[in-house]
């Protein structure tokens, strides 16, 4: 029996055939967080998030300033995206005063997410003070994608202003890319179960064994853990 | 010059006389005086004479029946913290996962039955490089022809240990899921699975292997903003059917011990050129012939796809899966003498099969109760060579919908269109759950 007999190379057309597939699928919009045709770099620091700048009616500047701050700080944007950045695990925040999402259904959803939706997975902020909801709040309400607005598509983005309150920058953003890997490589196969469901000890183990079974790279396992641990 | 010695000599004296007369007098600055630190350090000598006097004041002894409690509860407390201490966790850590299901299935022209399924896992990470995956198969098994021998069939379905060697590697040994394409190790859970049926190629009689006795190596590389993975494992390998005769020619992927002392080899390499998207190709090679039969050898050659991504002109997820097989064993004759009553049978023994799937749930829309449901579509077939028994091709076209209870349970109605000889339709309900 010879090589040829088993009719060896139709695979090999098969998978030929599967790659260009694949390459075709990572054409897709779909894929794309920035412009089409370009796929979004998740290490991609290059360009800073915008800095919102309250109008003066409503919220005070430094009220937004100080949300903008604490959405950062603990790494909302792991699953929320924000003017084209961020995760995808949640919905994108860019609009919510367009939404019609009104002050105090913001401050149920970061407080007690479940109220507003019994299936949600997001993980309930009830330590935050008053004073850090409101300041998340008017943050998110001064965002939006609409053209002339502060935050809106080619409004030009400026760096979040040095001075004020310490943020752990370097903690934010690991938590963050941990949470855009969880939802990108546990998300291929499963649905994401929320994290308050495990304790640090548990998404230890499950980590683990994901690493074992997908498999992902030791600096993933890291990273995803980093996140669920800090999420649940 | 000498003049000048004794000016500077003169200022320097004043200024240390200044200094010094300066330390001696209070001072409103802060500074203390020579008097006031000698009468500063006198009380404190003083005070400290007074503090043991006071201390035993405060303390007075105690009396000796209440010692002897003391002491006792001091023994109680030790003996309580060391059996704390040596029932403590530890620092190995466990989980139990896994999953369950529960479902109804009609099949055209043939009773409908219930099922249920239960299938727990032991994780267990002995410490940070050790670790280990033991699961079990639960299911209830119908009654025979006779309609008796209702039983509950437990199967070993994994038991092993790993090690992480590094970053990118780890190995591991025991009974595990075969790596070869993407399917069982990653996506026929019940809670996963989209559909309530395994595709024919995965199912039983198909002709991908799904789980092993052996050892593997497996890991992931990161290339760029690329990301290569891969696993090679060495198993006891599948077995040819050679004696029934309406199996001769299948491979039997649930034989775990070795024929022939040949073993079944097989690498899977993964590509994800983005996160959403993996391709894969998987070969095993292996003599699954056993003593007394003409050798024959197995290659089992697989690719499979799986692509998931929130598309914003959609509304929603998008999930497209795919694999295809290929079982080419060459020819053989299956009962060469006749004594089994079907032979001699000679025939290509090449078999081919695969399934492509798609699905969509509208996560994005704004009705909360449509978010939770979703599309499924799933086209599977399964080629046997025409001399083969079971020859024929069968083909099934799927349509699902899936409601979300939960993230991890879901309820799943289908209906398989079946076409090929002895195919059959079937509908079924299904409610999984992963735990």
């Amino acid at each position: 029996m010879t090589l040829s007999d088993w009719n060896c190379w139709r695979p090999v057309r098969w998978l030929v055939t599967v790659l260009v597939i694949g390459a075709g699928f990572a054409g897709c919009p779909g894929t794309r967080d920035g412009p089409a045709g370009t796929a979004r770099d998740p290490t991609d620091q290059a360009q800073p998030r915008i800095e919102t700048v309250a109008a003066n009616s409503g919220p005070s500047s430094a009220s937004v300033k100080r949300g903008k701050q604490l959405f950062d700080t603990l790494g909302c944007t792991a699953c929320h995206m924000v003017n084209g950045q961020g995760g995808r695990v949640g919905p994108d925040l860019s609009d919510e005063a367009a939404k019609g999402h009104s002050r105090s259904w913001l401050t149920t959803q970061i407080r007690t997410p479940k109220a507003n939706d019994p299936q949600t997975i997001m993980s309930a902020y009830g330590s935050l003070s008053d004073e850090q909801v409101n300041d998340l709040v008017d943050y998110l309400l001064t965002l939006s994608t609409a053209p002339g607005s502060p935050t809106g598509k080619g409004h030009v983005a400026r760096p979040p202003e040095a001075g004020g309150q310490a943020v752990p920058a370097v903690a934010a953003s690991v938590v963050a890319a941990g949470g855009e890997m969880w939802a990108r490589r546990c998300g291929q196969c499963h649905n994401l179960r929320p994290p308050s469901e495990y304790s640090d000890a548990q998404w230890t183990v499950a980590v683990h064994h994901m690493r074992v079974r997908v498999p992902l790279t030791g600096e993933e396992q890291q990273k995803i853990l980093t996140f669920l641990q800090a999420s649940n | 010059m000498q003049t000048g010695r004794l000016i500077l000599s003169g200022a320097v004296f004043l200024a240390l006389v200044a200094s010094a007369s300066e330390a001696q007098e209070p001072n409103e600055g802060g500074y203390v005086s020579r008097k006031e630190y000698d009468a500063l350090k006198k009380e404190l000598e003083e005070v400290k004479a007074r503090l043991p006097a006071q201390t035993e004041v405060a303390t007075p002894q105690a009396p000796s029946g209440e010692g002897n409690g003391s002491r006792s509860l001091n023994e109680k407390l030790g003996r309580t913290l060391a059996i704390a201490e040596g029932s403590g966790l530890g620092d190995t850590k466990m989980l139990i996962a896994g999953d369950a299901s529960a479902g109804f299935f009609n099949p055209q022209g043939a009773p409908s039955t219930f099922t249920a399924e239960f299938n727990p896992m032991l994780l267990w990470q002995l410490n940070e490089r050790l670790f280990f995956e033991g699961g079990l198969e639960l299911a209830l098994s119908g009654p025979d022809q006779n309609g008796e021998g209702s039983s509950t069939d437990v199967e070993l379905d994994s038991a092993y240990l790993t090690y992480l060697l590094t970053d990118w590697a780890l190995v591991g040994a025991g009974k595990f899921t075969v790596p070869f394409t993407a399917y069982h190790n990653h996506l026929d859970p019940s809670w996963i699975n989209k559909l309530p049926f395994d595709p024919l190629v995965y199912a039983d009689g198909g002709i991908a292997p799904d789980s092993g006795v052996g050892a593997f190596l497996t890991g992931a590389v990161p290339w760029g903003r690329a990301q290569f993975n891969y696993a090679v494992f060495l198993t006891n390998g599948p077995a040819l059917i050679t004696q029934d005769p309406a199996g001769a020619g299948s491979l039997n992927f649930d034989n775990f011990n070795d024929l022939n002392n040949n073993k079944a080899l097989g690498f899977r390499v993964g590509y994800l050129p983005v996160p959403e998207l993996e391709v894969g190709y998987s070969f095993e090679f292996s003599r699954p012939s056993p003593d007394g039969f003409e050798t024959v050898h197995s290659q089992l050659h697989g690719v499979d796809l799986n692509y998931v991504a929130q598309v914003e002109q959609i509304k929603g997820q998008l999930t497209a899966r795919a694999g295809w097989v290929w079982s080419l064993l060459g020819e053989a004759t299956y009962d060469p003498t006749g004594a089994l009553g079907f032979g001699p049978l000679r025939f290509e023994n090449n078999r081919n099969g695969g399934y492509a799937e798609v699905a969509y749930r509208p996560t994005k829309v704004a009705e909360r109760v449509l978010r939770n449901f979703e599309f499924a579509l799933r086209y599977d077939r399964l080629d046997i060579p025409s001399a083969a028994p079971g020859a024929g091709t069968r083909e099934q076209w799927t349509p699902g919908i899936d409601y979300w209870i939960t993230p991890r349970t879901v309820l799943k109605i289908a209906y398989a269109l079946a076409h090929g000889e002895g195919a059959q339709n079937v509908f079924a309900l299904q409610f999984a759950t992963g735990f």
